[in-house]
């Protein structure tokens, strides 16, 4: 991916120039007869016919001066009502979306969202060529369509269209853009850094833990052995002080330029289980200056950008970071087993941030690049004292709340034995399956947490 | 009686109006009318001279065709969705028109089930009523027993008289004005307080119990009634503001603008409804006494008649189904008023929701 740092050595005439060329080779990896793409046989043909007309409709003015067409012929007279349909068809996928499970919606109609997605892209940068275009913010559209079609859509089946890519291309078009039209906005905090001061920790409230164990760069035969087989949580320090991350993202202009314009689902409130607790897209810019920058009140609504795919929606963050070694280790004997692969999420947010007590299925490595963190562990055999909610929803998730224990309604709380970890920068936390963990935030944080079986 | 349309246009449903969005009530040009249902890309209108069926139809847009009925049968009632038509003929069979294949089919296995469970009228027990879904339909047949077709979700303890469908879910209404629901709950739209779904039998709305219920309606994640004493009662997803309460909104994008007064948000903050998982009714503009008589649901909105013969929207907006521009509200949880058309006699007999727009119907 071409790079625009020099950008702002350009004009602004060689600004767009550059945003011509990004945006033309956009348009070249969109794929004609975009339906056809589309497993037909599962799809409305209404939806289908719909996106198809909008798209051909496109491509049929190729030719002609945009400001002056007008032909009765062609279903659509401009380029307004164009986006129109094509954000009917984006709305009535998402309900689609929106219907029964999430983890049982059938690829095909994520793959009309994305085809959907992609049409829509493709209307906005051929607006953007029209005189007078507020290229600024069709582009903003443009970048969170794409991001929205990373977040709902599929990859197509057939065709190398990569929506990550036309992502990052449109978020380089903006780059330029707004390099080319005087100097960007930079976020000033008082430190000048994400990097936090040293963290009192002695007023966290409610219980206390014994402390969890530290290595300091075990060998992968030695954490086998002595925590992954046996499944015994520790700390690991001196495993990630190579990560670039460790520098470049304590500058928070540096995450605003290269993630900045890209959309991200944030959570709102307390914790996922407190009643006034949801859920909104932002772009990562939004967010860093209205919940990590800001001047934080009572009233402010914490926002977590939490257990989010990051990495895969924003590749270029990805080589900042690596993978440890130890995913590689696997419960099953068979060294043929198929491994699928490392779940790596983001968890970026300021202080007082709450994943409420909780267990997940999987292996987890929690590393933290920014701030720190405090992480209560409870051994698997501890579920009948931490009261788990009932019914399907939930059932993972603790009712006791360790900071406000409540022993009238939940007796058993005070047989239970609880670890506590204080997690710095540059050191990472192994979480066994199972193991119950309530993670609060003591600074402006930001984890990378691993996820494998 | 007449039938008006406005809302979602954009493969001609209404053959009326040119345009992709109709934005206020356009007559549809049919006469007669006996009944319609709508559907997001089609409407199926029952007439005193036969079934027409407009919008996208056997792969065509912008069509509006007169539907030749299988044995040239009266035909009773017809329900729509995006893919299918389901009519019942006088005769009490059940057929099914696909808009795909412009084939019938008739549907007769869910016959059987009943039968074998209610063995009343020598196993005759003609279906009533037919209810299109998005994932299902349901049907209703003359004893009370109610079906997500082929399979019976209620047993006649009392007869159930009028059944509702969503995307996801389902509503019954007993004689005795009782409330049960069916499907899948995780926005709340079955109403039992919890999010879990019901996969079983249909289950009673408890906390409507106290209350007499004269009309159900189902929208895609949400669901409303209305009660003998003219209240609407409203409950699930509130996405648009289509339950009539306070979205928060508004509170969002203030926090992102940096705009608003942190004491205002805090009490705004305690009226917000995301999800509700119980009924609770839907209060009015300026707490102005009303009396509900009918109500419907659209995929993301809702409509209401009221006995003063004004008709009321709330919710999703973007194509005009609230029968107000777009371009001045895009969707809206406080109860709004529908303007209706100058050229008609002006009783409204009752209001119809397709997915993403509205049929008024006027004497």
């Amino acid at each position: 991916m071409a790079s625009f740092e020099a950008c702002e050595l350009f004009s602004s005439d060689l600004g767009h120039e550059m945003v011509d060329k990004i945006l033309s080779d956009i348009r070249k990896l969109v794929p004609e007869n975009i339906t056809r793409l589309l497993p037909a046989e599962e799809l409305d043909p209404a939806v289908l016919f719909l996106l198809q007309q909008v798209q051909d409709t496109m491509t049929k003015d190729d030719n002609i001066c945009i400001s002056c067409y007008i032909d009765t012929a062609t279903p659509y007279r401009s380029y307004a009502e164009a986006l129109k349909a094509v954000e009917g068809v984006l709305e009535v996928t998402w309900e689609e979306l929106n219907t029964g499970h999430w983890s049982k919606v059938p690829p095909g109609p994520r793959q009309l969202y994305t085809a959907a997605a992609i049409v829509k892209i493709e209307a906005l940068l051929r607006s953007c060529q029209k005189e007078h275009a507020d290229r600024t913010e069709l582009l903003h559209t443009a970048v969170k369509t794409a991001d929205l079609g990373i977040l709902l859509g599929a990859p197509l089946t057939n065709g190398d269209f990569s929506m990550t890519r036309v992502a990052g291309l449109l978020s380089d078009a903006l780059s330029a853009l707004s390099s080319g039209s005087g100097p960007q906005e930079e976020v000033s905090q008082p430190s000048g850094s994400t990097e936090s001061s040293s963290v009192v920790i002695d007023n966290i409230p409610g219980v206390r833990g014994l402390v969890l164990n530290s290595l300091d760069r075990p060998s992968l035969e030695r954490f086998r052995a002595s925590h992954f087989g046996p499944r015994i949580p520790v700390k690991l320090t001196g495993c990630i002080t190579h990560w670039p991350a460790l520098i470049l993202w304590t500058d928070i202009n540096y995450l605003k330029k290269v993630a900045g314009a890209r959309t991200v689902p944030i959570e709102l409130g307390d914790h996922y289980v407190h009643p006034t607790w949801s859920q909104k897209l932002m772009t990562v810019g939004e967010f860093i200056e209205a919940h990590i920058v800001a001047q934080m009140d009572e009233n402010t609504p914490i926002g977590y950008l939490a257990q989010h795919p990051l990495f895969e929606q924003v590749p270029e963050l990805m080589s900042d970071i690596s993978e440890p070694e130890y995913c590689c280790l696997s419960d099953s004997l068979d060294d043929n087993a198929v491994t699928e692969e490392t779940d790596i999420n983001a968890w970026f947010g300021p202080k007082g941030t709450v994943s409420p007590l909780h267990y997940d299925p999987k292996h987890n490595l929690l590393a933290q690049v920014i701030g720190e963190k405090r992480i209560l562990l409870y051994h698997p055999n501890e579920s009948e004292n931490l009261y788990p909610h009932e019914g399907s929803f939930l059932n993972n998730t603790a009712q006791v709340n360790p900071e406000e224990p409540d022993y009238k309604t939940f007796p058993n709380y005070k047989n239970s034995v609880a670890w506590e970890c204080h997690l710095k920068q540059g050191e990472m936390l192994y979480i066994p399956p199972k193991w119950w963990h309530h993670v609060r935030s003591l600074s402006t944080s930001f984890s990378v947490s691993f996820w494998w079986k | 009686m007449k039938l008006f349309y406005c809302g979602f246009n954009e493969f001609g449903q209404c053959p009326s109006a040119s345009s992709s969005t109709v934005s206020h009530l356009i007559e549809f040009p049919l006469s007669d009318v006996e009944g319609a249902c709508v559907s997001w890309s089609c409407v199926a209108v029952l007439t005193g001279s036969g079934v027409y069926v407009s919008g996208f139809v056997g792969g065509l847009t912008r069509q509006l065709k007169r539907l030749t009925i299988p044995n040239t049968q009266q035909v009773l009632q017809v329900s729509c969705s995006r893919g299918h038509m389901l009519v019942l003929l006088a005769s009490g069979e059940c057929w099914r028109y696909s808009n795909k294949s412009d084939s019938w089919r008739r549907i007769d296995h869910f016959m059987r089930v009943e039968r074998e469970l209610t063995h009343k009228d020598n196993g005759i027990d003609p279906v009533v009523s037919v209810c299109c879904g998005v994932t299902f339909d349901v049907a209703l047949s003359k004893s009370g027993c109610a079906f997500v077709v082929p399979s019976p979700i209620y047993y006649p303890g009392v007869r159930v008289t009028q059944v509702a469908c969503g995307s996801e879910h389902c509503l019954l209404l007993t004689e005795t004005g009782q409330v049960f629901s069916w499907g899948t709950g995780s926005r709340g739209q079955l109403g039992h307080g919890d999010l879990e779904s019901e996969q079983e039998f249909a289950r009673q709305v408890d906390s409507l119990a106290g209350l007499h219920v004269t009309v159900v309606a189902a929208g895609s994640w949400h669901s409303a009634a209305v009660t003998e004493c003219g209240d609407l009662y409203a409950w699930g997803w509130n996405h648009s503001g289509q339950l009539g309460f306070c979205t928060g909104e508004n509170r969002v994008k203030a926090k992102l603008g940096q705009a608003a007064g942190p004491k205002k948000l805090k009490t705004e903050n305690t009226d917000e409804v995301t999800i509700l998982n119980v009924p609770l009714p839907v209060v009015w503009p300026l707490e102005q006494e009303v009396n509900v008589v009918d109500v419907s649901c659209g995929s993301r909105h809702t409509i209401v008649l009221l006995d003063d013969n004004t008709v009321w929207g709330c919710g999703w907006n973007a194509y005009g189904q609230l029968g107000i521009s777009p371009e001045h509200v895009q969707c809206t949880w406080m109860m709004m008023k529908m303007e209706l058309p100058d050229s008609s006699s002006g009783i409204v007999l009752g209001v119809e929701c397709g997915a993403w727009s509205t049929a008024v119907f006027l004497a």
